[in-house]
């Protein structure tokens, strides 16, 4: 899904700028699908009109809703983990939620991406993660570990 | 129930440790790394020394504190060049308390930093020590240099807490901001996320620094490679420090341990110095332990020498190599040993280890460690910063405030008490 671009996705919309969606035309609305900020369903015609069954089928298929690990491709190796914080502290979600956290400053919270515990990197809430939407090009914590435990698969 | 605490497991010192504590259990650690982790499950672990114990012709046997101290002072009042070693991992309190037991026996005191971080401040008289406070670190350096240091294994949150990751007041951008210059020997840990990596030949520091040097002074060298380096690559990492707004250098043991010893630094030290010219640039050391730069800010204040402190001729008198516990125990010139928070038996070379194992050791420890097993009076001690509070001095030299959160084992003190009780006893004895 990560090699899909917006005129690909504009392709299997109706392409009739009808602006049922709220959007000025069909070309944004393909880019906020990608984005993750709409969903096929979004589309009224796409609904409505039988013609386009088989486009609302494929959208499904690729925006389908996955599970967090799935979606971000997220691998943690606990045994390598050092619990060093680098990946907390450099997650441009979490400083966002959180910006004490963001200035190293250790807090325990349970809307972020991962926390330390027990000396070891867990994942808390990986919806928050930026990953968890088509755009797939944040890597700051796999670039940032320094043991290797974190891994982020490429997600097909 | 959950509270903060301040880890002890290197001098690092972090102050924002999260602790769930169930009666007397952990149950749970936030923000804890492997090495505190390693600490705070120690403390309840079956490695504890819980009884003091006396070692002589008929074997070991559990005695008191009361006893195990009046033999300790009986051992360090009538060897001739005790040596009171260790101090480290113990409070100021205690460092305070064995300057004034060093003086009562009229022995050497000397801390681990003599084998390790000590060699700072023989280059900081020689060539001064521009430094700074890791939060200012924090908030201002936008390049970061690791000289011969490995926090990857050594401190591992070092750079989520203080140096390349945390966005401060004038780095919001955090790692964006800032660049990672790594000097190593190899690709270690935090060589895989330097921005540049500068591999040169083992024990050619020196010889580096000095090319550094004369580059930044504008000089042109004839050779292409210094220490295995380009010459152009060098240039241009002078040329982008000179650029910056402030740049912090953290060394290691990989510059203090290579041929040159204490000179390499020396030169590293001038190097920064003349990078004021340009810009500001300060210098850290990565020391281990977590009270290491303490004692030496203690005894340096009580008896203006920072290690290897000898009280024999009744006034301070402090001479590297001649003074220094490695040095003296490799003449043979120590006749008793008072060890408190180390493992020298372990940690030294086989020849010097040998050697302890032949004077008797008087060790203050709070686990069951090699050198607690070959002592003649080992007394247990409660952990620092765990069940027995105290100050502690963080790597950048600011004090920090360590708080018990947990009861000591029954009739065990901390290791500040104990060196109370054995300057009474000494003291005690002489009259």
């Amino acid at each position: 899904m990560s090699k899909l671009n917006a005129y690909q996705v504009y392709k299997m919309l109706p392409g009739i700028n009808c602006q049922k969606c709220g959007e000025p035309n069909c070309m944004i609305f393909a880019v906020k699908l990608l984005k993750g900020e709409k969903q096929p369903e979004d589309c009224p015609p796409l609904i409505e009109d039988e013609k386009y069954k088989d486009k609302l089928q494929q959208l499904k298929e690729i925006f389908s809703p996955k599970d967090a690990v799935a979606e971000t491709g997220l691998v943690i190796h606990p045994e390598k983990c050092t619990g060093c914080g680098n990946c907390v502290v450099g997650c441009p979600a979490i400083a966002a939620e959180c910006p004490l956290i963001g200035s190293g400053k250790g807090e325990v919270r349970d809307n972020v991406v991962f926390r330390v515990e027990n000396g070891k990197i867990k994942v808390v809430d990986l919806k928050k993660c930026r990953r968890y939407s088509p755009i797939k090009t944040c890597r700051v914590c796999e670039m940032y570990c320094f043991s290797g435990a974190i891994e982020l698969r490429t997600v097909a | 129930m959950r509270f903060k605490t301040v880890c002890t497991g290197c001098s690092l010192l972090c102050d924002d440790i999260m602790v769930d504590l169930e009666g007397e259990r952990i149950v749970s650690t936030f923000n804890l790394c492997a090495h505190g982790e390693e600490k705070f499950i120690k403390a309840r672990g079956t490695e504890r020394l819980l009884k003091p114990f006396v070692r002589d012709s008929n074997g070991v046997r559990e005695v008191s504190l009361d006893e195990a101290a009046e033999r300790a002072a009986e051992i360090l009042l009538n060897a001739e060049r005790p040596v009171l070693w260790g101090w480290s991992s113990s409070s100021i309190e205690a460092q305070m308390a064995g300057i004034e037991l060093a003086r009562e026996v009229g022995g050497i005191i000397d801390n681990t930093g003599s084998i390790c971080h000590g060699a700072i401040w023989f280059a900081a008289s020689e060539s001064g020590l521009p430094m700074a406070t890791l939060g200012e670190v924090m908030n201002r350096a936008d390049v970061v240099v690791y000289w011969g240091s490995d926090p990857g294994h050594s401190h591992p949150r070092h750079l989520s807490r203080y140096s390349v990751l945390p966005r401060g007041i004038y780095t919001q951008s955090g790692y964006e901001q800032r660049r990672v210059y790594v000097f190593d020997i190899r690709r270690t840990r935090v060589g895989k996320i330097a921005n540049t990596l500068i591999e040169l030949e083992p024990n050619k520091d020196y010889e580096l620094i000095t090319a550094m040097r004369l580059l930044l002074k504008g000089r042109k060298l004839r050779v292409d490679k210094v220490a295995g380096v380009s010459t152009k690559i060098l240039e241009k990492v002078i040329q982008e420090w000179k650029e910056r707004d402030f740049g912090a250098v953290f060394y290691g043991m990989g510059l203090l341990a290579s041929r040159g010893k204490y000179r390499n630094l020396e030169a590293l030290l001038r190097l920064v110095w003349e990078m004021n010219e340009y810009t500001r640039f300060v210098v850290l050391p990565m020391a281990g332990h977590f009270n290491m730069i303490g004692f030496n800010h203690v005894a340096a204040s009580v008896t203006s020498y920072p290690l290897g402190i000898d009280f024999s001729r009744h006034i301070p008198y402090s001479n590297p190599g001649e003074t220094t516990f490695a040095e003296m125990l490799q003449r043979g010139e120590v006749d008793a040993a008072f060890i408190i928070g180390s493992n020298p038996l372990l940690n030294f070379p086989a020849k010097l280890a040998r050697k302890l194992t032949r004077i008797p050791l008087v060790v203050v420890d709070c686990f069951k460690t090699l050198t607690v097993k070959h002592a003649t009076v080992a007394m247990p001690a409660a952990i620092t910063g765990i069940e027995a509070g105290g100050v502690a001095y963080r790597m950048d030299s600011v004090p920090i405030i360590l708080k018990e959160f947990l009861n000591p084992p029954e009739g065990v003190l901390s290791d500040a008490d104990i060196t109370r009780i054995i300057v009474e006893k000494v003291r005690k004895r002489k009259n």
